[in-house]
């Protein structure tokens, strides 16, 4: 911390105020940590199977879910990819780094896609369930956004 | 009905940490957001755990940074039974975005605890440690 002015620092523990992690990133880490990439092994369906449980869904709509979900892992690397890239070109070229807010802005925009396809996929009872699980999950997530100005 | 069993994650100790170190003739003004997800199930015969770390930042360094030497690297903990360890993400530049994901799985049976210790950390090689809360706890089948 020597020499150092923090401001804003935000540490936001989901055990103890769930209500402040934020939808867009609850949803994000849900859907990486239950999302598979195509053609998984049958064990990661098993495992991806075993977390869906959680969610109490119905065959049909846990299927839904699968097929959703690995469209978002495919599009979420991708677009991470894409980003990863842009800032190491620009940082060997020595320019100005790309807006990390432009990408952050990207990354919510997927997630909030995600969501509105299930919503339109899903059962009206299994996309109340897999909402409530993931408000549920929001115990056991953990929040760091800080300022950092030296 | 599906048949649910649910798996308890009992977390102990939890810490929350920050810490960043000084780097010296650096000016920067750097925001950064960095999550860390952990989650369990159980599906009658394995336990299976995770533990994400993901994040990015955004900023302009200054003059003094060496940014381009600068990595970030997120990290991910998840130790079940004498299972897992660290998994650490590909070292990226100050605003790129990293993630780390570190899924374990064992053969477990109800009403038998098992250890489940877990962290999560970014780390910069300029600024030391940007994020960190973890836990040492037990998970349970009931």
């Amino acid at each position: 911390m020597n020499g150092m002015d923090h401001s804003r620092v935000n540490v936001i523990d989901g055990r103890e105020h769930p209500e402040l992690i934020p939808d867009s990133v609850a949803y994000r880490m849900y859907f990486l940590t239950v999302g598979e990439f195509p053609n998984p092994t049958d064990a990661r369906k098993k495992r991806q199977s075993a977390f869906l449980s959680k969610a109490r869904l119905s065959d049909k709509d846990s299927s839904t879910v699968v097929r959703v979900l690995e469209d978002f892992r495919v599009k979420f690397a991708s677009m991470a990819t894409a980003y990863n890239a842009q800032v190491e070109a620009a940082v060997k070229a020595g320019t100005g780094l790309p807006d990390g807010n432009v990408f952050m802005a990207q990354r919510d925009r997927l997630v909030q896609d995600t969501r509105d396809r299930l919503k339109l996929a899903l059962s009206v009872n299994g996309m109340a369930n897999l909402d409530a699980h993931i408000q549920t999950e929001k115990a056991n997530m953990r929040l760091n956004v800080q300022q950092v100005t030296q | 009905m599906r048949t649910l069993r649910q798996i308890h994650l009992l977390l102990f100790s939890l810490l929350i940490g920050v810490g960043v170190s000084h780097a010296q003739g650096c000016r920067t003004d750097y925001t950064f957001s960095f999550a860390n997800y952990v989650s369990g199930s159980y599906d009658g015969t394995y336990i299976y755990t995770s533990v994400l770390t993901d994040g990015s930042g955004s900023g302009t360094p200054g003059l003094g940074c060496n940014y381009p030497n600068a990595r970030h690297t997120a990290k991910a903990y998840n130790l079940l039974g004498s299972t897992g360890g660290w998994v650490n993400s590909n070292p990226g530049y100050m605003t790129g975005y990293l993630s780390a994901q570190n899924d374990e799985q064992i053969v477990g049976s109800p009403g038998v605890e098992y250890v489940f210790n877990w962290d999560g950390e970014v780390i910069c090689t300029v600024f030391g440690t940007l994020f960190s809360g973890g836990s040492d706890g037990l998970v349970r089948i009931i």
